[in-house]
């Protein structure tokens, strides 16, 4: 929990800075760090990330009643048009997340290569 | 242990790398989707608050002084400066917050720059746009408005404005446009702003039939051709009124040419020759019979106000972002408000609180092909005169997204870019189609020109004097422009740089080595055909002949047709105290002066069947009982527009239409004139089977009633609306950019114009007085930005054929109605 915390929190300071792939070395060295096992560093990681790209899409697809989210659910090809919003919120989450997965487990294993135990 | 942790760390990375790349990267049409799907730096940042609002103060190097923009509930923005430097630097600023990504990619489409951004798809188009003189066009109007102080000043003012806009923007606040398509806002230049101009030229005055009509000629031979190409029409209503009389100065130039007996007719190949007599040289001038804007003023002892009002909506193939970017404009030497140009300084159609005014295309013929004569295959001499001639090349470096760049080398004549010399025609690209192959475009788009100074000289009016005077300026694309003013008087010019020419020379190609083929002069300004204050107290357009067969100088053989502007005229003429609602249902009249005139005859002939089946007879009622408007929800509309577009076919298409080379139909006003008084013609015959009028029209109509079931199913769901289905397309056809199907009456030949996509761009009525009230619509919004409020906040008032109250202000002041929110621009201090 203490992980994906602090992963929310890095993450989201380091994207108002940075370009999006700054999630990849913030959530290495986060599990470089923290995490125990391949497992919990990239769902840690994956799940990180995609609650914290949710959020946000969410928050700012509300604050502008959806119309941009809906249009771009269109350009998509989806088909619930009063609802795209939400599901395109839900996709938009997948890049960050599944980079973001596999970034955290490479972080856990470089500890697990470097380190002495 | 550890050996197998090295591997899963090599797999790992390589997977997190493997998916940083793919997802950073645009592939194919894909947006790169980490970057665009992000919330942070993607698209969700374009999605606008829709209760924002903010005041900003910003601190802009450049600026003079202070300038104050305020933003209405419409999102309108109303520019206050204290000099003419800093109000376009303003316009400049402002107009590029609201629709920068359709200002780059319009300037890449007039330039031939698209490839640079969609790849190698765009190459046929790019290198269409630079073999047309496109950038050869913008360069000589840039050239000669950086001569004029004054245009220099605002040309590039403007342009600051815009760069000092794009410098603020990091890559979140970069328009949506540019993420989807994964590039950046490049640095704006003042050639962007004569780009855009040029390319108004190229919508409304470079279509071109020549090569067709050079086809049908040599096809046909001259009877024919004269016959149904006739060089005025049967129907007409010009725009100067029939029976005024020309006050011209004697001493006026008179067409250069000198008359010789024989004219050539030049074949495709260049080889075959054929001399026809002087009488027949039918020569330019295509204009897509149905592009068009209606304009009109009235005087003010026929309005309800006293003083005269004013209506103008120009018709253009409607896009979002929204063609026009509506502006208020202040500084101690104007107040004018109106609609512009997004990439482009002043406004273009609008008013002060003295004058208003507005244009309509004018279709004369401003564009030949002269035929060249190459010494041989490295185009680099050619015939003029029987001398030979150096060639100017341009090479035009093309570059292309992810591979190298194109050279393409044009070559010049004195007459202007040969656009296709021999195998540079691409085969499948159908904008091609029109250009002749080895011949010299003279177009008058090309010519230097300072259009920035009309309308900047129309913008600060006070007067019908100055009115004229401001038109002096302009070149292209030659418009009629209707004026009125509050001291009473109205007036409307067909205005632009008319080539003084030969009657009918460029009807077809021309000779590029005679000498007496080109232009050498033009038509005075001061003679272009203008009237002030006519009898009939009005003035009106709507892209028809400007004038009847009296008016001393050739203009074009070909115009716009009648029927708009008929409507117009018949319906002005019994209008007693015009105000706005009587002019806001003139521009949404959707009456058919077509049905009017055919409509009577062709059902006649119906009724001799009495082999109509239950749905055709059904149709044909509804026909007989038709008010002849193309309202939304009628049937009958739907009918007669198939029925009518069925039989146009059925006459022309067997002789007027080929595979092998290029044709065109003759015009609908000779299409009725045939189907109301040759029923004997031999033109309704189909090659070797003899057929009459009555078979013809009888056959279009059953097979009209066939197209419309096997597309739309039963009777009633063959509403106009539902068949039309107009609708506004986004500008690169981004899907779910554009709008919805809108209920919208009207066809491309009744007032309200408005066909699938191509309509009103703008609807403006102002009624001049003591202080001007104006009205106003766009199919669209003020903003650019597809997830904003103001993208097409208008659109549904503009469905419903309703005006927006335009809030017309007399000072800065944030704490006044209608305003939201104010953006200061503050001068750096030293």
């Amino acid at each position: 929990m203490f992980l994906f915390l602090l992963i929310i929190i890095v993450a989201f300071i380091g994207q108002l800075i940075f370009p999006w792939w700054i999630i990849i070395p913030i959530v290495m060295v986060c599990c470089g760090l923290k995490a125990n096992s391949v497992t919990s560093a990239f769902l840690s990681s994956f799940i990180a990330i995609f609650i914290l790209w949710l959020l946000m899409s969410v928050f700012l697809s509300f604050q502008n009643d959806h119309i941009l989210a809906n249009r771009v659910g269109e350009m998509l090809g989806l088909k619930l048009y009063s609802y795209n919003w939400l599901l395109v919120a839900l996709i938009s989450t997948l890049p960050g997340a599944i980079t973001a997965g596999f970034a955290g487990a490479s972080g856990f294993l470089l500890r697990r290569v470097f380190s002495n135990n | 242990m550890k050996g197998t942790y090295l591997i899963k760390l090599v797999v790992f990375i390589a997977i997190t790398v493997g998916f940083a790349f793919i997802f950073n990267s645009k592939i194919g049409d894909i947006p790169p989707l980490g970057k665009f799907l992000n919330p942070f730096t993607g698209f969700w940042q374009n999605a606008e608050d829709v209760k924002g609002i903010t005041n900003q103060s910003l601190i802009k190097a450049g600026l003079q002084d202070s300038v104050r923009i305020l933003i209405d509930e419409q999102g309108i923005p109303h520019v206050f400066a204290e000099n003419e430097h800093d109000l376009y630097f303003a316009q400049g600023y402002i107009t590029a917050k609201d629709r920068l990504w359709q200002m780059d990619f319009q300037t890449r489409y007039a330039a031939g720059r698209l490839s640079e951004v969609v790849g190698k798809k765009a190459l046929e188009l790019d290198r269409y746009q630079r073999r047309m003189g496109m950038v050869y066009g913008a360069e000589a109007m840039l050239k000669e408005s950086l001569n004029d102080p004054k245009s220099k000043l605002i040309i590039e003012a403007y342009s600051a404005g815009i760069n000092a806009y794009i410098k603020e923007l990091s890559p979140r606040d970069y328009p949506i446009e540019f993420k989807i398509l994964n590039y950046k806002p490049e640095k704006w230049t003042p050639l962007n702003s004569a780009l855009l101009l040029k390319l108004m030229s190229a919508t409304l005055a470079r279509g071109t039939n020549e090569l067709a009509m050079n086809n049908i000629m040599a096809k046909y031979g001259e009877d024919v051709t004269n016959d149904l190409f006739p060089n005025y029409p049967f129907n007409e209503d010009p725009i100067i009124p029939v029976g005024t009389s020309w006050d011209f100065n004697q001493n006026a130039p008179k067409a250069p040419i000198s008359p010789s007996p024989l004219i050539t007719l030049i074949k495709n190949n260049g080889q075959v020759k054929k001399e026809w007599p002087l009488s027949s040289r039918l020569l330019t001038a295509t204009k897509e019979e149905n592009v068009g804007s209606n304009n009109w003023a009235i005087a003010g002892n026929r309005s309800s106000t006293g003083f005269p009002i004013l209506a103008n909506d120009p018709h253009l193939d409607l896009t979002l972002p929204s063609i026009w970017y509506q502006i208020q404009l202040h500084s101690p030497t104007m107040n004018v408000y109106g609609v512009s140009i997004p990439g482009a300084p002043n406004v273009i159609i609008g008013f002060n609180e003295n004058i208003a005014w507005g244009v309509t295309n004018v279709g004369s013929d401003v564009l030949d092909w002269y035929k060249i004569q190459f010494k041989d295959d490295t185009h680099q001499e050619y015939l003029y005169n029987d001398k030979w001639e150096k060639t100017n090349q341009r090479v035009e470096e093309i570059k292309i997204r992810g591979q190298e760049s194109v050279l393409d080398t044009v070559y010049y004549t004195h007459q202007g870019p040969v656009s296709y010399a021999e195998n540079q025609k691409p085969a499948e690209f159908s904008m091609g189609n029109n250009i002749p192959i080895d011949y010299a475009l003279k177009w008058v788009a090309h010519l230097p020109s300072n259009e920035l100074r009309t309308f900047y000289e129309l913008n600060k009016a006070k007067d019908y004097d100055d009115y004229r005077k401001a038109l002096v300026y302009f070149s292209a694309p030659a418009q009629n422009f209707v004026f009125a003013d509050r001291q009473g008087d109205i007036s409307i010019t067909s205005n632009g740089l008319f080539p003084l020419k030969e009657k009918r020379q460029g009807k077809l190609l021309l000779n590029g080595n005679d000498a007496t083929d080109e232009w050498i002069n033009r038509i005075p300004v001061e003679e272009n055909p203008t009237i002030k204050n006519p009898a009939r107290g009005y003035v009106s357009s709507a892209n028809q002949w400007p004038v009847d067969q009296s008016y001393p100088y050739y203009l074009g053989w070909e115009f716009g047709s009648y029927e708009r502007a008929h409507r117009i005229n018949t319906q002005l003429d019994t209008i007693h105290a015009a105000n706005l609602k009587s002019f806001e249902a003139l521009q949404n009249d959707n009456y058919s002066i077509l049905a009017e005139n055919i409509l009577d005859t062709l059902v006649h002939i119906l009724q001799t069947d009495k082999g109509l089946n239950d749905t055709e007879s059904k149709a044909l009622t509804l026909l007989k009982q038709w008010d002849r408007r193309y309202e939304v929800n009628s049937v009958a509309a739907s009918l007669f527009d198939t029925w009518y577009n069925t039989l146009n076919r059925s006459i022309w298409a067997d002789d007027f239409a080929s595979d092998k080379e290029l044709m065109r139909y003759p015009s609908r006003d000779r299409t009725v004139h045939l189907l109301l008084y040759e029923p004997a013609s031999p033109w309704f015959s189909n090659g070797s089977t003899k057929q009459t009028r009555d078979e013809v029209v009888l056959a279009s109509f059953k097979d009209a009633i066939k197209q419309l079931k096997e597309s739309y199913g039963d009777l009633n769901n063959w509403e106009w609306g539902k068949i039309k289905k107009t609708h506004v397309p986004h500008l690169a056809a981004i899907e779910g950019f554009g709008s919805k199907v809108l209920q919208v009456g009207g066809s491309k030949h009744t007032v309200n114009a408005m066909s699938e996509s191509n309509g009103p761009s703008w609807r403006m009525i102002v009624l001049l007085g003591k202080k001007p009230q104006a009205f106003g619509v766009i199919p669209g919004g003020q903003s650019g930005n597809p997830g904003s409020r103001f993208y097409d906040n208008q659109i549904t008032t503009w469905e419903k054929g309703e005006l927006n109250e335009l809030l017309f202000l007399e000072n800065s002041n944030l704490k006044q109605k209608g305003i939201i929110s104010q953006i200061e621009l503050k001068k750096l201090r030293n």
